[in-house]
């Protein structure tokens, strides 16, 4: 048999690396010494049932060297000498974790007294045992890592005293503010009696948890719980929504914001196990999609780190988040059942968060597609209102291509969506799912020209010069000619171009600023053989301008004009202009003015 | 010309657009922002605009616009580098330009090596040192199966001494894991990838690149709890996101392969879409070859099942109410891999590209 032997740990070190990185700051050292407490209490309550905990927390000013002592006492089941060579001077070990039913204890880590040695150098531990009748045990540690236990001649009442003397330059810690501070902070909803005390002021720090009437399953009191959110979080929430989940006993409240929140803040719930705060910053106990409320709830069988700020993502946290998604949900579609009015408001504010819910969840899709607004080319309406003209969904995929068409659009009252916004396009095409009879199509807009009216064989002879002329100049900044009717009549011609395009024409700028080396990179991604589109010009016969065009028979004259109109279309369209299309529309400028110089004769009498 | 309102605007604007996910909607409104900043004639809103634009871009699946707006800024930085904060934004930024190079096949690999170098050339003149050119080399080389230079630069990116410019610890070791599959060292690479799968190293997109990597080569090494495991918990963190798209592909064959065909069905309907929009060759080809295998083996079992898939409008065999023949999509979508297969060859010059997709696809099918 090998002989074995331990490492040698510099224990100093390890509390220093414990104490200093574990935890968030030296608050924490209140809640470990609380949670200890409470601990205590639960344990003891397994063999005495009726058992009123109580805890206190009192400030002794000091009598030498200024430094204030730190004592809190608790009625709970207490050490025993045994207990506290074993549990106390080994750190990972818990009396909590092994020995007892792990169902009491939300202490887990026998880390927990080591946190005060982030603001003392000694912790004296003075316990006497509700098991047996042992002695009472005192028992000293430093923070150099050695300890010493005594047992004591005095009898006491069961339950546990530890003394904090504070450390120098720790002062603020063991301030009463400070103290009762953080024992709310941490404690306010803890079910046991919290008590912080200096000579005669006495404070005791419980407050009714905003959940206590929730478990009953009773009608929670909203306007109770909104004006306790108003103190709490400042803000005025629309509604308080109950919500539970069986795994981790979970149970709490969803308040719901009151304007609409963008899918990227971060979750911010506040979070109680068993009644003591782990965070107010949780992130991960409600799904994504739930940005639009903030909660505050209390669980009593989910895992927190070793820290006890977070909780571990493990899988009973998976499947409460998704219980506590679903409770959500349940409200949601209920409301659509039983409160229309109630469920437009809310959707008026936070429609992106169920857009983004109904995308992956298709029966939430089924219950609420019809409520949510989109925008279209006919102002913003419902998709049950786009439906309802016709049984067909048409939408423009990417914001800037359908504001190049609202106008023409509203014009001749074709209905297009515009899906250029987070989750449109996943919702249109999941249609289907809704149902199956319904027709949905990208629009690309430089297709939309199709639908406009066709001109008239006799039109299209008219305008054959025109359009062959319009082809050659257009050539060059690699754009297509098309002509037809359409309104708005005073638009003389529309130019439209689908992503593909835009992105064409995007590299095509880009090359004329580029060094050499990236002009090859760009040749690289123009070279795609998908990239075959370009953008379009479509004139509109309709308009008077474009009628005395088609009649000109100065072949350079129509060039210029149809050189200018270009350019200007694009202006319209706030399109950033190439170098060539700004020559045109520098030259072009200054030959209008030439021009009309010349036809209004050079001199004011004609 | 611009006057204070402008620049409140932009400032607005961009603001609007760094409160959202990355996704196609951030990045359509930071092209805006850059459109207006062009407008405004001030170049330090121009730079501005387009780095807030290359950052949303490469993580939202739109890298070729990063690349576009990255050649401008270069450009820019050449005429004039005292209009930049420091040199870190613009190089941290080129290591994304060298990255994701490779995926676009019209982009020759003498013309990636020249960006390297230089890549490298401006890095020593701002005092950094080379292991992030290593890196970037060495997966360079791995991607177009150039193995044997993969190997070297794989050496002496380990020889290097890491600075700011690397890339973060958790990225790195996803890296080399890759490379390492790349070069057959399974057993290594498994080694390499094991604190990234347990959570030990974390960065904003590690582990969920690393479960998808780690998919095939458990199932393969006999380790299929495991793969299962990253298959749920993996594909839980990456679906309906836009800069995962070959990801979501090889979570796609995953789910193929294990027989997981209703979830497969649901990640196909999901994000073909995005791949009929994605505009980056290597992610096109990654979900389209793994929907063939899909419609395959939909059509081996049963033909009603393979025929009535949600499939958007916009591929030519699909009628205006959604029906299709599966046979017609088939082919559409294996038009589509081929012609991909054949760039990526012809880029590579080997067949490493086309052999990896045939592989996966054989064994997917194979079950």
């Amino acid at each position: 048999m090998a002989n074995e032997k331990s490492f040698q740990v510099n224990l100093r070190g390890i509390i220093e690396l414990l104490s200093g990185h574990l935890y968030s700051g030296p608050n924490v050292y209140i809640r470990e010494l609380l949670q200890n407490c409470v601990d205590a209490i639960s344990a003891r309550r397994i063999a005495q049932p009726d058992l009123v905990g109580e805890v206190s927390l009192e400030l002794i000013a000091s009598n030498e060297n200024n430094l204030p002592t730190l004592i809190v006492t608790d009625n709970g089941i207490g050490l025993n000498e045994d207990e506290v060579h074993q549990f106390l001077a080994t750190i990972g070990q818990s009396s909590k974790r092994e020995t007892m039913d792990r169902d009491t204890f939300i202490g887990q880590f026998g880390i927990g007294l080591l946190s005060a040695f982030m603001v003392c150098n000694e912790i004296v531990l003075i316990s006497k045992s509700a098991k047996d009748n042992s002695s009472p045990v005192k028992w000293t540690g430093y923070a150099n890592g050695t300890y010493k236990v005594e047992t004591l001649d005095f009898d006491m009442d069961p339950g546990s005293q530890v003394y904090l003397r504070c450390k120098p330059g720790c002062h603020e810690f063991f301030e009463f503010d400070f103290i009762s501070h953080c024992a709310s902070f941490y404690g306010e909803f803890l079910p046991e009696s919290i008590k912080v005390v200096e000579k005669e002021n006495a404070v005791v720090i419980n407050k009714e948890p905003p959940w206590s009437n929730l478990i009953e399953g009773n009608e929670p009191d909203v306007e109770q719980l909104l004006d306790w959110a108003k103190d709490e979080f400042e803000i005025s929430f629309l509604d308080a929504v109950p919500i539970q989940s069986e795994i981790g006993d979970v149970n709490g409240i969803a308040f719901l914001m009151p304007s609409s929140q963008t899918s990227g803040s971060r979750r911010s719930d506040r979070v109680y196990l068993k009644g003591m705060l782990v965070s107010r910053a949780v992130d991960n106990l409600l799904p994504d999609w739930a940005f639009f409320v903030r909660c505050v709830l209390n669980a009593k069988d989910l895992s927190p780190t070793a820290s006890r700020e977070a909780f571990h993502d493990d899988q009973a946290l998976s499947l409460a988040r998704a219980e506590l998604g679903a409770a959500l949900r349940d409200w949601l579609v209920d409301l659509s059942k039983n409160n229309s009015e109630k469920l437009q408001a809310i959707i008026s504010v936070h429609y992106r968060a169920m857009k983004a819910l109904a995308v992956d969840d298709d029966e939430f899709f089924r219950l609420m597609i019809d409520w949510l607004p989109f925008e279209t080319t006919l102002g913003h309406l419902t998709m049950g209102e786009i439906r309802a003209q016709k049984n067909e969904v048409r939408y423009v995929p990417n914001i800037d291509q359908f504001r190049q068409i609202a106008a023409v659009a509203n014009s001749q009252e074709i209905c297009l969506i515009n899906a250029g916004y987070s989750f449109d396009q996943e919702l249109i095409e999941k249609m289907p799912v809704f149902d199956r009879n319904i027709s949905i199509n990208a629009v690309d807009p430089s297709e939309l020209a199709h639908e406009f009216g066709d001109l008239t064989l006799k039109e299209r002879e008219q305008a054959t010069t025109f359009i062959r002329t319009a082809d050659a100049v257009l050539q060059p900044f690699k754009c297509q000619a098309e002509i037809r009717k359409f309104k708005p009549v005073d638009v003389a011609a529309l130019f439209t171009s689908n992503e593909q395009s835009s992105f064409f024409r995007s590299v095509e700028q880009t090359r004329e600023v580029a060094n050499d080396l990236f002009s090859g990179v760009l040749d690289g991604l123009s070279n795609d053989p998908g990239l075959s589109s370009w953008p379009q010009l479509c004139f509109n016969f309709a308009n008077p301008l474009i009628q005395k065009m088609v009649k000109i028979t100065d072949e350079n004259l129509l060039q210029r004009s149809i050189e200018l109109l270009y350019v200007q279309s694009l202006l319209q369209g706030h399109y950033p202009l190439k170098s060539n299309e700004q020559r045109v529309l520098n030259e072009g400028l200054l030959n209008i003015i030439d021009l009309c110089l010349e036809a209004g004769g050079g001199s004011p009498d004609g | 010309m611009a006057d204070q309102n402008d620049y409140e605007k932009l400032g607005d604007m961009l603001t609007n657009a760094g409160m959202l996910e990355h996704s196609p909607a951030k990045v359509a409104m930071l092209e805006q922002a850059v459109r207006f900043a062009d407008s405004l004639d001030d170049v330090e809103a121009s730079i501005e605009a387009r780095l807030d634009l290359i950052d949303a871009a490469t993580f939202s699946g739109a890298q070729e616009k990063t690349l576009v707006a990255f050649s401008w800024v270069l450009g820019e930085y050449d005429k004039n580098p005292d209009l930049f904060l420091n040199d870190f934004d613009v190089l941290w930024r080129y290591k994304w330009v060298l990255d994701n190079c490779v995926k676009f096949p019209e982009i020759s690999i003498e013309k990636i090596l020249e960006l390297c170098e230089d890549f490298k050339t401006r890095v020593l003149a701002s005092g950094f040192g080379l292991n992030s050119l290593y890196d970037s080399l060495t997966s360079t080389f791995a991607f177009v199966g150039h193995l044997e230079k993969a190997a070297e630069n794989l050496k002496l990116w380990k020889e290097t001494q890491r600075d700011e410019l690397s890339d973060c610890p958790a990225c790195e070791l996803h890296t080399m894991a890759s490379v390492l599959l790349d070069l057959d060292r399974t057993e290594d690479a498994l080694t390499t990838m094991r604190p990234l799968l347990a959570n030990e190293m974390t960065c904003s997109n590690k582990p969920q690149h690393t479960y998808a990597m780690a998919l095939m080569p458990l199932y393969l090494n006999g380790q299929v709890n495991e793969a299962d495991k990253y298959s749920e918990v993996g594909y839980e963190m990456t679906h309906g996101d836009h800069q995962y798209l070959d990801t979501n592909g090889d979570h796609l064959n995953y789910m193929i392969l294990r027989g997981n065909l209703s979830k497969a069905i649901q990640n196909m309907e999901r994000h073909l879409p995005m791949a009929i929009k994605s505009m980056i060759p290597w992610d096109r080809l990654i979900y389209f070859s793994a929907c063939r295998s899909l419609l395959d083996e939909l059509c081996n079992r049963d033909q009603e099942q393979a025929g009535s898939l949600r499939i958007p409008h916009s591929i030519e065999c699909v009628a205006t109410d959604g029906t299709y023949d599966p046979q017609e999509l088939r082919q559409w979508i294996d038009v589509e891999v081929s012609d991909l297969c054949s760039r990526f060859d012809r880029r590579n010059g080997n067949n490493s590209i086309s052999n990896q997709i045939d592989q996966t696809a054989k064994l997917v099918l194979n079950h």
